[in-house]
């Protein structure tokens, strides 16, 4: 009797101690494989804490999963951080199409997370005015205006109809963001300017009159929405395709880095002190 | 009509959509040549988009300032919010009649008070041209010498915050406690810090820098000018020339400065200078008090004479506040 052997090749990604905006390769490398590979397990022994922007990142790999059909098994969780964070991922409930945004709202009295679909949803405004409403006024005018600025975005340029919108306070720290999983801004802007590489598509976007719109042309972009919050101590990570930057506004540092792993998708993702 | 904006504009008053809807309103309103209030109450609206599109974007379709300001009222605009908008108008180069200054102020904000002065035309007959109201070219709030003696004169008989009445044994102890709290009322309206100046703050300053005295006796080559002791560089910073301030500058000259009222008036703004430049050194909101010690150069100083000075104006500060 002869026996077939079948060799299945399955791949494990080792996901970081602390899930976040940085170290970013393990997630992006997983985001890549999910449209190659049908089972990829995802190992969770390291990880400790995930913070705000890694609720949203954890979100999207969850519909990118179903979106790309790729089973991902998640092993060796800390029961801890299952209990900490009720997210949609860590139940087990099968899903063969993607699930409604609202399932992955998460709402914490330091963090919440919005999944939006379809249009300007200003949700957020509601959970800012609940929980934070004792922040610095001009620090949370700020945070208001990046995340229209980034909504807007997400909305006009992104064609995957959902974004998801971050927020929280961790270690006197603000972290918020807005992360789509749409058309990347390089290949928006690429249909308007010319640049020699997606890092300088993304730092032609942050200039002044700079704008992918087409209809009601002559936008501002984000130039004006960075220029008032440069003030502010803190962190800006923007990746989008194959660029990214860092730019530390405390110690006037931009880092430009070419991605080891495209990202179809933007994200944007800011840290100030409190 | 009142146009609340959180109820017409519930669900989106951010996107550039939304923007063009509060144009269309605007614009139609000034065509039919009715008057509209477009009313801000309980919203933030944070958006650099809606001002563009809404507002600053009626320069395209030729609608001149004056026009906006004759039939478009904007009521209850959170104090951030228009500063988005100040930007984004400035950027289109539509300075609106809203941003019209302080109710005191002689002339809208883009133009300065230029007092009634001769003039000689080319054929030799000299003639007196009126007070009036000229351009800046940036557009920015300028206020002159001219015009804070006519603020002064005007409205200072009104002024609800006064500085206490102790006179801390000074002669004139009580003679400018309208002035002072007149320009701490008019410079807390305009520059909006988190915490308002209080008036007893400037009383002290000036016991301490001049002891109320207008022409203060100084030691030979003693620089430092009038009541509030203001240094000749400190009057050029203040001006559009200076290369200091950004807006709100106060244009005037050494001789200027001597007058009591103008002096207080380019001395209060200088401390709001030095409050910016103080909460930037230390990376958090300073206190009042911390900003008169700036002003007075005591912040790092360590000699005796600093911390002499210190004590006297910590001592008047206390006496007023008894």
């Amino acid at each position: 009797m002869s026996c077939l052997r079948i060799n299945i090749h399955m791949q494990t990604f080792s996901l970081p101690r602390v899930l976040g905006s940085e170290r970013l390769d393990t997630v992006l490398s997983l985001l890549f494989s999910l449209r190659d590979e049908e089972v990829i397990h995802v190992d969770w022994s390291k990880v400790q804490k995930i913070e705000p922007a890694g609720l949203a990142i954890l979100s999207i790999l969850f519909d990118q999963s179903i979106e790309k059909k790729c089973k991902l098994i998640h092993e060796n969780i800390k029961p801890v951080l299952k209990k900490k964070y009720p997210l949609i991922l860590f139940t087990d409930e099968k899903f063969s199409q993607l699930p409604s945004p609202m399932l992955h709202d998460f709402n914490r009295p330091n963090a919440f997370l919005l999944c939006c679909q379809g249009g300007v949803d200003l949700r957020y405004k509601e959970n800012l005015a609940r929980s934070f409403f004792n922040l610095d006024e001009d620090l949370l005018f700020s945070v208001q205006l990046v995340f229209n600025e980034l909504i807007q975005n997400a909305v006009d340029h992104s064609t995957s109809e959902r974004y998801y919108i971050y927020f929280g306070l961790e270690d006197d720290e603000v972290h918020f963001g807005v992360l789509d999983m749409g058309v990347s801004l390089p290949a928006k802007m690429e249909q308007k300017y010319n640049a020699i590489d997606d890092i300088n598509y993304l730092e032609l976007s942050l200039k002044e009159g700079i704008s992918t719109r087409r209809q009601r042309v002559g936008g501002l972009g984000l130039f004006h929405t960075f220029h008032m919050i440069q003030g502010l101590m803190g962190k800006f990570v923007f990746i989008s395709r194959d660029g990214q930057i860092r730019r530390y506004f405390s110690q006037r540092k931009v880092n430009r880095m070419k991605l080891k792993h495209r990202l179809n998708g933007t994200w944007v993702m800011f840290t100030f002190k409190n | 009509m009142n146009i609340k904006i959180k109820e017409i504009f519930q669900t989106d008053y951010i996107s550039r959509q939304a923007g063009e809807k509060l144009r269309f309103m605007i614009l139609k309103a000034i065509q039919e040549k009715k008057k509209i209030v477009l009313d801000f109450k309980d919203l933030i609206v944070a958006s650099t988009s809606f001002f563009d599109e809404g507002i600053a974007k009626l320069v395209d379709e030729k609608v001149s300032v004056d026009e906006f300001g004759n039939f478009i009222e904007i009521i209850n605009l959170n104090k951030n919010d228009k500063k988005v908008l100040d930007k984004v108008t400035d950027y289109r180069g539509f300075n609106l009649s809203f941003k019209q200054a302080h109710p005191w102020r002689l002339c809208p904000i883009g133009e300065h008070w230029v007092k009634e002065h001769p003039r000689s035309s080319s054929r030799g007959v000299s003639t007196v041209v009126d007070g009036h109201c000229r351009k800046n070219p940036k557009g920015k709030d300028v206020i002159t010498a001219e015009e804070l003696v006519e603020i002064a004169n005007k409205h200072f008989q009104q002024i609800k915050k006064l500085p206490s009445t102790k006179s801390l044994k000074f002669e004139d102890g009580n003679k400018y406690d309208a002035v002072i709290g007149g320009w701490c009322e008019y410079w807390n309206n305009i520059l909006k810090p988190k915490i308002d100046l209080d008036p007893d703050l400037i009383k002290a300053l000036i016991a301490s820098e001049s002891g109320f005295q207008a022409v203060p006796k100084g030691p030979k080559g003693h620089k430092a000018i009038g009541i509030m002791q203001l240094m000749p560089e400190t009057v050029k910073y203040l001006g559009r020339n200076g290369r200091e301030l950004k807006d709100h500058f106060v244009e005037l000259d050494t001789k200027d400065a001597e007058n009591p009222t103008i002096n207080i008036a380019a001395g209060v703004r200088w401390l709001f200078r030095k409050y910016e430049l103080l909460e930037y050194k230390l990376k958090r909101t300073p206190t009042w008090e911390e900003v008169l010690y700036d002003y007075k150069g005591f912040t790092g100083s360590k000699t005796e004479l600093a911390k002499k000075s210190k004590l006297i104006l910590d001592g008047f500060l206390k006496e007023l506040k008894q």
